[in-house]
């Protein structure tokens, strides 16, 4: 393929890294990772736990960098922070003192958009993703579901080509997933941004992708990719009813299971960008 | 509120009366509560008085203990002479000026110090090691250092606060989540950008918090050094009377002490809800 008509493009990609304590060996959570994604292609990465899916995330977005292989964003490689894309992460992150309105608004205003329109904007995904009634209340007033969507809308309000999305979804409960896949899948028809989605969910990962990657487990490297055939705009409340879906289910499912039996035997230790405290540190080679 | 008002519509008369009588209840329930808790509260603290007053003096001796009639009169005679005014600016006073100073050191401190990771850990061992002095042994060298006047007071208390203030904004500011920081690097926040509007605000609860429970800690200094050596101050004023055995006058300080010390933290209380709305900040120290 050629690389300078992708959104997105990985070469030869390695990353290795020393975990924080003492006397620990470098792991590698990445070898020999190569994809591209075209511009509006919308791509699920899946995998068991620990196997780099995130780490491909942190790469892109330049938080950190590659050992080896280039990670390149439209062509040219990514250096330093990559403030062209979007990144929506597991924890919401939205910043407990600004309401939100002040949170959506917040890329915005570091990006130096002049006040009205960032009001203006701000509204209008609010407005879209139903949170209309609750701009001045802060993040500790708002559901789960609600700081999510926040969460989601503060990143897509300015309009990034590529969004890259870290089980955006993972903590909520199975109903409003689906709610908010289907809103998802509605904001992204859009604009039509490139989005690397890490889920640990098939099904989403079939509701929402063009295409799907299975990682193996550390080091992480693509297994195999399938193409999602299901033709847009898709219903994620009724997708297990598409006809093609169970196989597809199927055989991501005997891809997946292959690796975690792998698993087993060498997770007993500790376990490369393990969680604490439930949530995922960005930046580091996790997940 | 709309909502409940579309709830009700939608349910009928019987299911509307039911909601109606579980509130009445539930309300009728929770005013007997603090009825309750009231008359608990008020009856103590009368059945405290009414034993110091009658029954205290065939325990002790009533030289050593007072009683709460003397105490009231003397607190009336100590406000009608004036003199306890300038008692308690004197002490507001160093005090306030102690956490003033106090405060800002602290707070400065420790966030050019959280500004690297090398530079906190330095310093670390050496402001431990001297926040576990017990300051009141360093009381009477203040003394010989900066005399009898404002001066040791104001440094005793600015000492104490110091301490809390500079403790909980490095805690706040090194606690700040990493995500929360990268997120908004992502979203092209510079240096500048990062620190006002992300650490600093995410320290702000922890550095507020630990200014309102300081106020209480700089009035201690004060009072503290005023008891070593001083010419004026609440702490003057009941050490020296409890020098001369006057027993009411030790206790009238002492409650007009109290009640400095609990109008202080309401108002610090107040301001806190007002400055960190979002959050109610935990406290170290």
């Amino acid at each position: 393929m050629n690389s300078t008509s992708s959104a997105v493009s990985f070469e030869q990609v390695y990353k290795a890294f020393v975990p924080r304590g003492r006397d620990s060996e470098p792991v590698l959570a990445l070898r020999e990772v190569t994809f591209d994604a075209r511009p509006g292609e919308f791509i699920s990465l899946v995998g068991p736990s620990g196997c780099g899916k995130s780490t491909c995330l942190n790469l892109l977005a330049g938080l950190t960098a590659p050992s080896e292989g280039v990670v390149s964003h439209h062509g040219a490689p990514v250096r330093g922070v990559n403030t062209s894309v979007g990144y929506i992460t597991q924890d919401d992150n939205l910043l407990p003192w600004r309401s939100l309105r002040g949170n959506v608004e917040l890329s915005l205003e570091l990006r130096g958009v002049p006040r009205q329109e960032r009001r203006a904007r701000a509204q209008e995904f609010i407005e879209l993703v139903g949170l209309a009634g609750f701009e001045d209340h802060y993040p500790g007033e708002l559901s789960g579901g609600m700081r999510k969507r926040a969460g989601i809308i503060r990143t897509l309000v300015y309009d990034s080509d590529v969004v890259l999305m870290d089980e955006p979804f993972g903590p909520l409960d199975a109903q409003t997933r689906v709610i908010l896949q289907a809103e998802l899948l509605k904001l992204w028809q859009r604009s039509r941004p490139t989005v690397l989605f890490v889920t640990h969910d098939l099904v989403e990962a079939i509701a929402l992708s063009d295409r799907i990657l299975v990682f193996t487990s550390n080091p992480g490297t693509i297994k195999r990719e399938y193409a999602v055939d299901i033709p847009r705009p898709r219903d994620p409340f009724r997708i297990h009813e598409t006809p093609g879906f169970a196989q597809l289910y199927e055989a991501l499912w005997e891809d997946i299971r292959a690796e975690i039996r792998t698993d087993i035997g060498t997770q007993a230790g500790t376990q490369p960008g393990s969680q604490e405290g439930g949530r995922t540190k960005i930046g580091e080679a996790a997940s | 509120m709309t909502l409940d008002l579309e709830a009700g519509a939608r349910e009928g008369g019987r299911a509307r009366a039911v909601r109606d009588r579980v509130a009445h209840d539930e309300r009728g329930r929770r005013h007997r509560e603090r009825t309750a808790l009231w008359l608990g509260t008020v009856g103590l603290g009368v059945a405290i008085l009414v034993f110091w007053q009658f029954g205290l003096e065939h325990l002790v001796n009533p030289r050593y203990v007072s009683d709460p009639v003397t105490i009231a009169a003397r607190i009336v005679e100590l406000a009608a002479e004036g003199t306890i005014f300038t008692h308690v600016s004197v002490t507001l006073g160093e005090a306030g000026m102690g956490f003033v100073i106090g405060a800002t050191v602290g707070f400065l401190s420790a966030f050019a110090l959280s500004q690297t990771r090398s530079g906190y850990e330095v310093f670390e061992p050496f402001l431990i090691g001297f926040y576990s002095i017990p300051k009141i042994a360093l009381a009477p060298l203040f003394i010989l250092w900066f005399g009898l006047g404002t001066l040791p007071k104001v440094i005793m208390a600015a000492l104490l606060v110091y301490f809390i203030v500079f403790v909980n904004t490095a805690t706040g500011i090194r606690e700040v989540q990493p995500g929360l920081l990268q997120v908004c690097r992502v979203f092209g926040a510079s240096r500048r950008d990062l620190l006002l509007k992300v650490t600093l605000p995410a320290a702000a609860p922890a550095l507020v918090a630990s200014v309102r429970i300081t106020f209480t800690r700089a009035i201690e200094g004060a009072l503290l050094s005023e008891f070593v050596a001083s010419t004026q101050g609440l702490g003057y004023l009941v050490s020296r009377a409890s020098r001369a055995f006057d027993i009411a006058t030790v206790f009238a300080g002492i409650v007009i002490i109290a009640a400095v010390v609990m109008t202080a933290n309401t108002l610090l209380r107040l301001l806190q809800n007002r400055l960190t709305p979002w959050h109610r900040g935990q406290v170290h120290g």
